[in-house]
């Protein structure tokens, strides 16, 4: 997928190619959240050893200001309504999952995942990522389409994207047809120029409407 | 006992010659006490002082004659060029009192060895980017000296203020001798309010959430904040380790803090930043620098728009696609991203990966090349400066460099160019973020849009990545920035975008936008040519002027080896330099001993020494430095490499 440099970017990853439900993962980048701040956590220098080295309490609390973090930073809202506010959660890593990440998460250094899963709805149900205009980096939102690029979405804070989510097509399908780049072109994962901005402008019309609101209530009450 | 003559010759040798300590004030010698002998020395000044009915003399730094190291040695920081020049003069009884502030310093003094082997392996992907001039030998150390601590010495009583800045260690010695407080301030602050070099101070900021590697300067909060406190305990007289002493404590930091808070309004006007960090987190660092309040300037960013569809945005990673379906990337920084490439073969995304150019230097843009040559079987593209620390990642000592190395690259020299599929490529030396660093300019056909000059990481939006000043950022028009601006402004076509491997815009600036760039940069190196006493401000902002290739070998017990010292003479003269190689335990140098050679004016010249590892040396890692002189310039164990031998 398309992970931005944690120091530079928060990543949020949506992906569409599991027909069982919609799959969204933020990395959390843990040298920045407050227990580590407060420790003076250099947050370009930890290697792998830190996240280790700290106990299980450590980690906990760390998971806890990661679930805050993600509450007061971010709203993702589905169809007009907030995942998190109707009951959707972050799940987070277990210790020990934090401290020895399985290999193929391949994780920088310093960083565990938050995972939010959700069942599809109606397809072109818009999914709207808001980013809170206080946060104090970039957001890289990457969507993974079946057999398509990463779509890539660069957030200033205060922006938000509404994606256009279409269920994953049959895999018979598309070993029938491999995809080249004129087919790719056209394909809702690929997007670009005036056909995504108009898609995403019909889009943004219909999911952020409340999504102002939503943004102010939800850092109100982080 | 009063050495006028002594000093006076000294001073005025440091007056006219001295390049560390090219002092632009005079020193009133009426105002030092009796007791009081310096002797103004390269690279370390001499100080000590003989109470009237003391037993032994106390010194500060380096004590002013061998007989003198019978009594107690003060010194300020740790760092390899003093402690070296002291070592020879320590009898038995010397008493050393070092900066116990940091853990890190303790042991770095007591038992460097370990540090060293460890930094063995530690160097790469390092981004803590401190100074590494280090001991290499363990120094017995008396007393430690920590913030508010006393020590009564030969009749004197010596109080200690931390006061980090240049290091992270650094203390302050006060001193009152008839009536006149003396504080013995180290590197802190110069004559001149001026300072060793600048890139001491790549600090991290935590409160900002800013690592070290993005820490340009980021001690200067601290070093402020040691100087007030200097201020405060109202000194008559600082007495620098190096250069002339202090007369004017008061207006001397006064000016120091000026010339600071200058150069790093104008760091933060032209920085790169601005598009990631923005303006909360930026304003910290302002504010913390600057003072709570102060306005601060930056450039609204510049034009960017969407990539076009022949390009794709994976991490760090770019990859353009051509009319036939076949990928070229550009940088393979992650198993994440090479993961998604792969994918995208295996999904017929693209046919196959035909070719990788490497930007630059830095793990987040190296760390899978090699193995994605592996897995797509391609040529992999670079200048010669990135090529060689990919071939042999080991042999070089920069930031975040990656030990994975790479089997093969093809070097494109400089204006190379090379035709890839409908694409045209030119290779060019682009020495922005770092100063090993590439750029490769690519004009597509007419109908898919203007060309695009792939810059890896040296500008954003919002100005230029100059954050880290171990990357080598040089102030020079050949090398840094100002080349830089020379090929943005002149040497694309027109209309050319700029794209940076961590941004998914294309972006360009407007003629006003560089030029506003332009000439802030070229006000910074004014401001830093006067708050550096260098020769030429680049010695002070590079500190791989004189560096060793390789960094890292290994050599086994029996086995001859070579290191080269390349110098980069930034001076606007023509220099005749020596270089002398010091030997660690179980290594001998067989040829040359010590050689003068020549460099011209901002040209880099080099001297290759061998030497011979003995047939009974044990295993570990062995330290090899260098010392360096050139007429104004004593500069001993400037620079290290290390020899890793092997356990048989």
């Amino acid at each position: 997928m398309a992970h931005s440099h944690q120091l530079l970017y928060e990543n949020i990853e949506v992906n569409l190619t599991s027909e069982e439900g919609i799959r969204i993962d933020i990395t959390i980048h843990a040298p920045e959240l407050p227990l580590a701040v407060a420790r003076k956590v250099d947050p370009a220098a930890v290697g792998e050893e830190w996240l280790k080295s700290l106990s299980d309490d450590d980690l906990a609390e760390l998971v806890r200001q990661a679930e805050t973090f993600v509450r007061s930073h971010f709203v993702l809202s589905y169809g007009q309504v907030d995942l998190v506010e109707s009951g959707a959660r972050w799940e987070f890593s277990e210790p020990a999952l934090l401290r020895d990440p399985p290999p193929e998460s391949a994780l920088p250094a310093g960083c565990f995942l938050g995972t939010l899963w959700m069942k599809w709805g109606e397809s072109g149900t818009p999914l709207v990522v808001g980013f809170d205009a206080e946060a104090q980096k970039r957001l890289l939102v990457a969507v993974a389409r079946p057999a398509s690029f990463p779509e890539v979405h660069d957030l200033a804070p205060g922006e938000s994207v509404s994606l256009v989510l279409a269920h994953p097509a049959p895999k018979a399908s598309e070993a029938d047809s491999p995809p080249t780049p004129d087919t790719l072109a056209s394909a809702p994962g690929i997007q670009t120029g005036v056909g995504r901005r108009v898609m995403i402008f019909l889009a943004t019309v219909l999911g952020l409407g409340g999504l102002g609101a939503l943004l102010a209530r939800r850092r109100t009450s982080a | 006992m009063r050495r006028r003559p002594g000093f006076r010759t000294g001073f005025l040798l440091a007056l006219v010659l001295s390049g560390v300590g090219n002092a632009r004030g005079q020193t009133d010698l009426s105002l030092l006490p009796e007791e009081f002998s310096f002797q103004p020395a390269l690279p370390i000044n001499r100080v000590t002082l003989r109470p009237e009915g003391a037993k032994h003399p106390v010194s500060f730094y380096l004590p002013t004659e061998t007989a003198d190291s019978s009594g107690t040695v003060f010194l300020c920081q740790v760092r390899r060029e003093e402690i070296a020049a002291l070592r020879p003069l320590l009898t038995d009884s010397t008493r050393i009192v070092a900066p116990g502030t940091t853990e890190t310093t303790r042991s770095v003094l007591t038992d460097p060895e370990a540090f060293w082997q460890a930094w063995w392996d530690e160097r790469f992907d390092y981004y803590g980017q401190q100074v590494t001039r280090l001991p290499t030998r363990p120094l017995p150390i008396t007393d430690w000296a920590k913030e508010g601590g006393t020590l009564e010495v030969a009749g004197l009583r010596v109080s200690t203020l931390r006061t980090p800045g240049v290091t992270r260690e650094g203390v302050t010695y006060l001193v009152e001798i008839e009536g006149k407080k003396i504080g013995f301030s180290g590197n802190l602050i110069l004559e001149g309010g001026r300072i060793p070099d600048l890139y001491s101070f790549q600090e991290a900021i935590p409160d900002a959430k800013v690592g070290a590697y993005h820490g340009y300067a980021g001690r200067l909060e601290t070093w402020i904040d040691s100087l007030e406190k200097l201020a405060a305990a109202s000194p008559d007289l600082l007495v620098p380790s190096q250069g002339p002493i202090i007369s004017d404590p008061e207006s001397t930091i006064r000016q120091a803090i000026d010339r600071s808070r200058a150069i790093y309004a104008n760091y933060l006007s032209t920085n790169a930043l601005h598009w990631y960090f923005g303006e909360e987190r930026m304003g910290i660092c302002a504010e913390k620098v600057l003072g709570e309040g102060v306005r601060w300037e930056s450039m609204p960013l510049a034009e960017h728009v969407d990539l076009p569809s022949w390009i794709q945005h994976i991490g760090t990673t770019k990859l353009l696609i051509s009319d036939s379906g076949s990928g070229f990337v550009l940088d393979v920084g992650s198993p994440k991203a090479l993961e998604t490439l792969k994918k995208a073969v295996e999904d017929g995304l693209v046919s196959a990966i035909e070719g990788i150019w490497v930007t630059h230097r830095h793990n987040d843009h190296t760390r899978s090349v090699a193995e994605a040559q592996k897995a797509f079987g391609c040529p992999v593209y670079a200048i010669d400066r990135v090529a060689e620390a990919l071939v042999d990642p080991g042999a070089h000592f920069s930031p975040g460099i990656s030990a994975n190395s790479v089997r093969e690259v093809t070097i494109l020299d400089e204006g190379e160019e090379m035709t890839w599929r409908e694409f045209r490529f030119t290779a060019r030396f682009f020495p922005g973020q770092m100063l090993d660093h590439g750029g490769l300019l690519v004009e597509p056909p007419t109908e898919k849009g203007a060309p695009v000059f792939f810059i890896g990481d040296s500008f954003s939006p919002s100005g230029i990545d100059d954050y880290c000043l171990m990357n080598r950022n040089l102030l020079r028009e050949d090398l840094g920035y100002l080349r830089c601006f020379q090929i943005v402004r002149e040497e694309l076509p027109e209309g050319a975008w700029l794209v940076n491997q961590h941004i998914p815009h294309l972006f360009r600036f407007r003629p006003d936008e560089l030029d506003f760039l332009e000439q802030r940069y070229r006000e910074r190196i004014e401001l830093l040519r006067d708050f550096t006493p260098w020769d030429d401000p680049n010695f002070a902002v590079d500190e791989q002027w004189a560096w060793c290739r390789p960094y890292g070998q290994e050599a086994k017990a029996g086995q001859n080896f070579a290191i080269t010292v390349r110098i980069e003479n930034h001076s606007k003269q023509e220099r005749e330099f020596q270089v002398t190689p010091h030997a660690p335990p179980g290594i001998s140098w067989v040829e040359p001993k010590s050689k003068p050679f020549r460099i011209g004016a901002q040209q880099r010249g080099e001297i290759t020494f061998r030497g011979k590892i003995g047939s009974d040396a044990g295993p570990g890692v062995r330290v090899a430095t260098f010392s360096l002189s050139s007429e104004d310039l004593v500069l001993p164990h400037w620079c290290e490499a290390l020899i890793r031998i092997p356990p048989p």
